[in-house]
């Protein structure tokens, strides 16, 4: 059971907590610039409507009119936010300061409140009332839904067909030529597959030709045993398992809404960890985020994907280094999942970790339920920078893994070469990628 | 790391090149039958073989590093890395203030901002020592790993003590720390190391590292080891010793220049023009040493390539030989070279090489090209560009009082604000309330105010008036149409404000 915070006008928030609420450490950082009380020559904190308090404030900023920033901040529901800049972030950096004032007490109680305060107020209390006389909006005629994914179904395995046929010929009439065939051999088969609706496939195969350097015919015939491994698995139809079946579905490109996923998929309480997140990029140029979690009693992993536009940055719905007692829903995969409500997140000390072999057992047991895995969460104990042909992070064994060295030098610099623990994905093919390093004192920092 | 290295993946992979419409699926002992035949069979296979290798993937061995010895100074607050954070990401024109800040606190920064710091500071050799103070032995450690941070390990710190062991056997970074060390707490003994090691000295680059020790308490006894340094091969390193005998007038090096330039200068050459130069003579070795030139080449020279070495003679001299030859002050000096327009440049150089009070006073003070003549409209000079240096031997009040007196409670000065990014901080209260006197001024009619004048003003004002003056500005931008950078420069000051507070 979660427990509602009740919030009363005198109960302030820490500014460790506001500071949770930012959408993204540059979010974090751009509020930190207009966080001084000076750039807030008006704001107060008044009883909201309906429960709850509202802190609002005017900031002056650049431009000729100050922007209107509020935060709605109700016990049992999920702090609102209204803010008249542009920003797309939600918290914005104005509103995420004037929090960060309020939380240091730089924010006077008052009765009064400016028109726009009251307008804002009153229609937010006006739509919950609304919510809970109402009747919810009528839910989806089921059979229509199940004719729809029977429909989508039938579009993918005739794509899938295809597939199997086209990577047969590929290795029926030799890969030598490969390196010389244009970009539009592979896209061709890849604008098929979106055309039947498999967009995890799709993708899997405009990275067909991606860059193998002297070893691309093992790369390529990599690539192309797992795919065909995929197309296999996709068109048995019986013979395995309901979630097997599942991440053969999903990475053949058939997602759930995560609507329906709320409302139906299999529900774990725990206490999560948040053990890190690393951006990626699709192949269709979006931003992505994977977060990790792991269930402290359940010890299950779970997977937080989030994506944005190029220009801006994917949603972190978890905080790195903190944990969170609550309820996850998972997709029927088992292993993506989302938040249930808004739970607390407090500071949690380093997640318990173990030892390199330890980590690549679990790999390959992650690999049994999904032989396309790319990258799996490890937690190393007691992890040191170490050098063989480059840069490896060894356990008190003295086994080691190879480092990818895009955050290494923030790694050395944290550590100094001495014992940690390390969140990090491992990739057999690119290395492991530290996320989330927990200093000396238990202090979580994201690389 | 990223293929299957089973036996059987080679001969798959073979078969995969040449393509199973022409040879057959080859019978691998490792791997089970498959049922299929042709491509679906070899497809399957890879796919087998792909996951059993990557699920069968085993541990490497590597020699963990060797950790670096706990820094014991105290982190700044969380607040002062918080900012940090935030100067890094979009306000780097203010990094250097924070760090001299934070390196006068004795505090460390934040382990994890050290690699970024490094990579400024590597591509700014300004923020060095500042940097190299802040990110501590850690920053040191961390660098052992970077080539290119490498400079980090031969800054000297205020903490570095010197070592025997470490001068006699130490890395040339070691060295060059132990060399500042002892040269902070007994000059002549760092001297006398200097001029023992100096002919083994093999590399010009640690040559020029290690007499840079001697700028540390520099005195008359210095002066024989960088007169040797002129005969050195590296250009650097002679450049370097010069720079140094330049702040010892009483050197016989010194002496020396004043020879050369009393043998140069010619009195009442004619009545329009009372003192001049003539060209040295470019086979002059003994003067080319001494002034660290390089012999001219064969082919004839302009004039201004001539010039050019008697203007290097007339800025590295003692000024004194001019007021001795011409019996008057600095002023009268002035004066008399004012006709002969490359002389009269080449001794306001010489004021600015030889920091002398006096003469950068007399220079400023000059009716028609000093400090009151700059602030001019439509003032054109190369004073402006030495402007900085000029004001840099004065004390700060006085440098505060000159601009203020200069610019005078008249016209809007054009380019004030470039000429208040010269007099350096701290601005004195009553600089910074004219100043604020001019922002809060309405806009002149008829468009005769120069916004990108004002803007700049207000750019001078953001990154040097001392932001506990915020007061004075009044919180209304006075101009409606150079709001935004008037509400830049509250916001700079408030957010310095903050910076300041918290370290």
């Amino acid at each position: 059971m979660v427990l509602p915070r009740v919030i009363r006008v005198s109960d302030r928030w820490s500014t460790d907590e506001v500071w949770d609420l930012a959408p993204d450490p540059s979010s974090r950082k751009a509020a930190l610039k207009v966080a001084g009380a000076g750039s807030w020559p008006r704001s107060g904190v008044v009883p909201a409507d309906g429960g709850g308090l509202a802190v609002w404030g005017e900031c002056e900023g650049s431009g000729a009119k100050p922007y209107l920033a509020a935060a709605h901040l109700d016990g049992e529901k999920a702090p609102a936010y209204k803010c008249s800049c542009p920003s797309r972030k939600i918290p914005c950096k104005h509103v995420l300061a004037l929090l960060a004032l309020w939380s240091r007490g730089a924010v006077a109680d008052r009765r009064d409140r400016p028109e726009w305060v009251a307008a804002w107020l009153s229609a937010r209390h006006a739509r919950q009332e609304r919510a809970v006389n109402g009747t919810p909006a009528a839910p989806v005629d089921p059979e229509r839904a199940a004719a729809t994914l029977r429909a989508r179904e039938r579009a993918v395995t005739a794509g899938l067909e295809e597939l199997r046929l086209w990577l047969r010929d590929q290795v029926d009439g030799g890969l030598a030529g490969a390196p010389e065939l244009g970009y539009d051999h592979w896209d061709r088969m890849a604008k098929r597959l979106v055309d039947a609706k498999a967009g995890g496939a799709a993708s899997l195969v405009t990275q067909l030709p991606q860059n193998g350097g002297d070893r691309w015919p093992d790369r390529l015939l990599e690539r192309l045993g797992l795919l065909h491994l995929l197309v296999e698995g996709y068109l048995a139809e019986d013979g395995t398992d309901a979630r097997f079946r599942a991440v053969v579905r999903s990475r053949a490109g058939i997602s759930t809404r995560t609507e329906e996923v709320l409302a139906s998929g299999e529900r774990v309480r725990d206490t999560w960890r948040v053990l890190g997140s690393r951006e990626g990029l699709t192949p269709d140029g979006m931003r992505s985020r994977r977060t990790w979690l792991h269930g402290s009693a359940t010890g299950r992993w779970a997977l937080s994907l989030t994506y944005a536009r190029p220009a801006q940055a994917p949603d972190s719905p978890f905080r790195c280094g903190t944990e969170t007692d609550g309820e996850l829903a998972f997709h029927p995969d088992g292993r993506r999942a989302v938040r249930v409500g808004r739970t607390p997140e407090r500071p949690a000390s380093p997640p318990p970790g173990g030892t390199v072999d330890q980590a690549l057992d679990s790999y390959a047991a992650a690999l049994a339920q999904d032989p396309w895995l790319e990258a799996w969460p490890v937690v190393l104990e007691n992890a040191v920078p170490a050098r063989a042909d480059g840069w490896h992070l060894a356990d008190p064994t003295g086994a080691s893994l190879p480092m990818e060295t895009g955050e290494l030098w923030r790694l050395l610099a944290a550590t100094g070469g001495r014992p940690a623990t390390v969140a990090a994905e491992w990739s057999p093919v690119t290395g492991l990628a530290p996320m989330t390093v927990w200093d000396a004192d238990g202090k979580a920092l994201a690389l | 790391m990223n293929h299957p290295d089973t036996p059987s993946w080679g001969r798959l992979v073979s078969t995969a090149l040449v393509g199973t419409s022409r040879r057959p699926v080859p019978d691998l002992p490792d791997l089970p039958r498959r049922p299929g035949r042709g491509a679906a069979a070899l497809l399957d296979l890879a796919a087998l073989d792909t996951v059993r290798a990557r699920a069968g993937y085993t541990a490497h061995t590597a020699e963990p590093v060797t950790p670096d010895a706990p820094d014991p100074r105290p982190e700044t607050g969380p607040a002062a890395t918080r900012r940090l954070d935030a100067i890094l990401t979009d306000r780097s024109e203010l990094l250097p203030e924070w760090l001299s800040h934070a390196a006068r606190s004795g505090r460390r920064v934040n382990h994890a901002q050290i690699p970024d710091l490094l990579e400024r500071a590597a591509r700014d050799s300004g923020l060095r020592s500042a940097v190299a103070t802040v990110v501590g032995d850690r920053g040191t450690w961390l660098a052992g790993f970077n080539r290119t941070w490498s400079f980090v390990a031969g800054e000297p710190l205020p903490t570095d003590t010197y070592s025997d062991a470490a001068w006699n056997d130490g890395t040339p970074a070691e060295r060059r720390r132990a060399l500042f060390a002892l040269r902070a707490t007994d000059p002549a003994a760092a001297r006398s190391l200097l001029t023992a090691a100096w002919p083994r000295e093999s590399r010009g680059e640690e040559r020029r590292g290690l007499l840079q020790a001697l700028a540390v308490n520099l005195g008359p006894d210095d002066a024989g080891l960088l007169d040797a340094a002129l005969d050195d091969r590296g250009a650097n390193v002679r450049g370097l010793a010069l720079a140094l005998l330049t702040r010892l007038p009483e050197s016989a090096h010194a002496h020396r220049l004043r020879g050369y330039l009393r043998e140069h200068v010619r009195l009442d050459a004619t009545p329009r023009c009372p003192v001049e130069v003539t060209a040295t003579d470019p086979r002059r070795t003994d003067l080319l040493r001494d002034l660290a030139l390089a012999a001219p080449g064969n082919r004839s020279q302009s004039r201004d390539e001539r010039w050019e070495h008697s203007r290097v003679l007339v800025t590295h001299t003692p000024l004194d030989v001019w007021t001795g030859l011409l019996d008057t002050g600095p002023v009268g000096v002035l004066a008399l070279a004012e006709q002969e327009k490359d002389l009269y440049e080449a001794l306001a150089d010489a004021a600015c090489v030889q920091a002398d009070p006096d003469w950068t006073r007399a220079v400023l003070d000059h009716p028609r090209s000093g400090l009151a003549h700059l602030v001019r409209p439509g003032a054109q000079h190369p004073q402006r560009q030495r402007l900085r240096a000029l004001l840099a031997p004065l004390p700060v009040t006085e440098r505060c009082a000159r601009v203020l007196a200069a610019i005078g409670s008249g016209e809007e000065p054009p380019q004030l604000g470039e000429i208040l990014l010269a007099v350096g901080a701290p601005w004195t209260r009553e600089l910074s309330e004219e100043v604020v006197r001019r922002l809060a001024a309405p806009a002149e009619p008829h468009g005769r105010g120069d916004p990108r004048g004002y803007r700049l003003l207000c750019e001078a004002a953001a990154g040097r008036m001392p932001p506990e003056h915020l007061d004075l500005l009044p919180g209304e931008p006075p101009r409606a149409e150079e709001e935004a950078a008037y509400l830049r420069l509250r916001k700079t000051l408030r957010f310095r404000l903050d910076m300041h507070r918290e370290l």
